[in-house]
């Protein structure tokens, strides 16, 4: 058996990388589009909160005082309506339909004859796609953060940007092992439907990629808290609007990167049982 | 006039075989089925989000509690099950049947291009799931309202009518860019995001964007103005162009669809 060097090893992943990021510059007016898809929820949550905010008869609430809802400022607020849906936007997933169609066609037989893991060539397929993306969104988020800086007062710190950028990383880990084990449904179900989309709004809700977690309520948000999602967009999204202390970064970044294991173990453990079922006919 | 009636007659009949087509094509596909109502039940809940959020707000929102918010929600939702159970599905494949030539077939049947290409494709599953749901929301909203009279209650229904038509209406004009553009699929995308701009009441935009989603892309006549009709906040001025509106733009979208057609070239020859 002859030994790959893992520089030739590199490469493929590398050449998988470089297949992502041209796919994702080839619809760049699709995604622009796209891009254009997200402003709606932005300028409807904004709406929304502007007017529960504004000083009226309501006075103080159950959920905080005059001044906040649900633990949040008004600023605290914007912030984190946009952040989280250029973030939500940003981990979107899709590899997930390609896996399912690789497991239906009986395509998937072409990875598994060929040298490379077919993982490592979705995930690596997945970051080359996305570092397209978050150049540009980068520049998004930037301008907006400007915008709420001096609109509505939001602060940032180098640290926060710093934290922000490892809890991204992080949520494109997560979210990446999420959908690949939702995706190795696909060995299972003939038909998958809408099942894919039916799971990505349940887990965006769940994410808090629609409104602060705060908002279901102590015991839901508690539940809510233990579950890995919350890393893919809340996390991130806290860290940067500032409303995390340094330490609890660090121990956030740590909880969520502990989440990798469970996650990684059981797509292994599906993958390997779901490969027993496989059958590739005439393909 | 009866010629008229005659081909309205014979388009119903028609469309009744061709959802009776789809409801069997659905039991075929189960899983399908099934995960299409799965689908619309998390978007469903992503519309009660705004209700949880109101209700434990403890807040009005711009005048009205939460109590109407689930009249508007609750209408929202019922009104999606026309948009995306009778009438997406066909906007979104508008742009593959040009692109694959399955158009030029359907130009060739006796029956009007528009209705065909606009109303073949039907979804019971999800038509079911946000009618019931938004039928007990809003039910609930009413009932802790005092309830509706029949005069309120045939005004409501009314105005549904009217918001359904302006809803095909609006979202057909732009979808009529295929004929230039063979992919108009981004096109469709973006428009349907604005579909949930009436997740809240239309006061919370502010007067210029209350005007714009009014009288120029009246997205708020579609869920907002039956709304604002069974709760009593209707305003004359709303109440004669919630009338008016889906006669203006179901002329417009005519127009537009003629004027494409027109300039349709088969894209798959």
């Amino acid at each position: 058996m002859t030994e790959v060097s893992p520089s030739r090893a590199a490469r493929k992943y590398l050449r998988s990388l470089s297949l992502g990021l041209r796919g994702a510059l080839e619809y760049r007016i699709n995604f622009l589009f796209s891009l254009l898809g997200a402003v709606s929820p932005v300028i409807i949550q904004t709406a929304l909160w502007t007017c529960l905010y504004a000083p009226g008869p309501g006075g103080a609430s159950a959920t905080g005082s005059a001044d906040t809802l649900f633990g949040y400022t008004y600023a605290q607020m914007l912030g984190y309506t946009v952040i989280a849906n250029i973030v939500s936007r940003l981990v979107r997933t899709g590899f997930e339909y390609d896996l399912n169609n690789d497991i239906r066609s009986g395509g998937l037989d072409r990875f598994l004859v060929k040298p490379i893991d077919y993982f490592g060539f979705r995930m690596a397929q997945f970051i080359g796609a996305k570092s397209a993306e978050a150049v540009f969104m980068g520049a998004v988020l930037a301008a907006c953060l400007a915008v709420l800086a001096a609109v509505a007062g939001l602060g940032l710190s180098a640290l926060a940007v710093v934290g922000f950028v490892l809890a991204l990383a992080l949520a494109f880990v997560l979210n990446f092992l999420i959908f690949w084990c939702v995706g190795l449904l696909g060995f299972w179900l003939t038909e998958i439907g809408f099942l894919f989309e039916a799971v990505r709004i349940v887990i965006i809700t769940a994410s808090g990629g629609i409104f602060p977690l705060s908002v279901f309520g102590e015991r839901g948000e508690a539940i809510l808290r233990a579950l890995p999602f919350r890393f893919t967009i809340q996390f991130p999204t806290e860290v940067l609007c500032g409303r995390v202390a340094p330490g609890d970064v660090a121990l956030g970044l740590c909880v969520g990167a502990l989440w990798i294991l469970p996650l990684a173990a059981l797509a292994r453990a599906v993958w390997a049982v779901g490969l027993r079922r496989f059958v590739a006919v005439g393909s | 006039m009866r010629n008229a009636l005659r081909e309205l007659g014979k388009h119903l009949r028609i469309y009744g075989m061709l959802f009776r087509l789809n409801v069997m094509s659905q039991m075929e596909y189960r899983a399908n089925f099934v995960t299409g109502i799965m689908m619309e039940l998390g978007y469903m809940v992503t519309k009660i989000l705004y209700i949880v959020v109101a209700f434990r707000a403890g807040k009005s929102i711009a005048g009205f509690g939460p109590d109407e918010i689930l009249v508007f929600v609750g209408t929202f939702i019922a009104v999606t099950g026309f948009y995306a159970g009778i009438i997406m599905n066909n906007f979104f494949q508008l742009s593959t049947i040009v692109k694959d030539g399955s158009f030029d077939t359907l130009m060739t049947k006796p029956v009007s291009l528009q209705f065909l290409a606009t109303f073949r494709r039907s979804d019971i599953g999800i038509l079911a799931t946000d009618l019931l749901g938004g039928i007990v929301v809003t039910a609930i909203g009413l009932s802790r309202l005092g309830g509706l009279d029949a005069l309120r209650l045939a005004g409501y229904g009314f105005y549904i009518a009217c918001g359904c038509a302006v809803g095909y209406a609006v979202y057909l004009i732009p979808m009529t860019l295929v004929f230039r553009l063979v992919n108009a699929q981004a096109i469709a995308q973006v428009t349907d995001s604005f579909w949930d701009f009436n997740n809240v009441p239309m006061i919370v935009y502010g007067e210029a964007g209350r005007a714009i989603g009014t009288y120029v892309i009246p997205m708020f006549v579609i869920t907002s103005f039956p709304s604002l009709f069974a709760l009593g906040s209707m305003t004359t001025v709303q109440m004669i162009w919630g009338a008016v509106a889906p006669i203006v733009f179901l002329a417009i979208a005519r127009f537009a669809w003629t004027k494409g057609i027109r300039n349709y070239s088969s894209a798959s020859g």
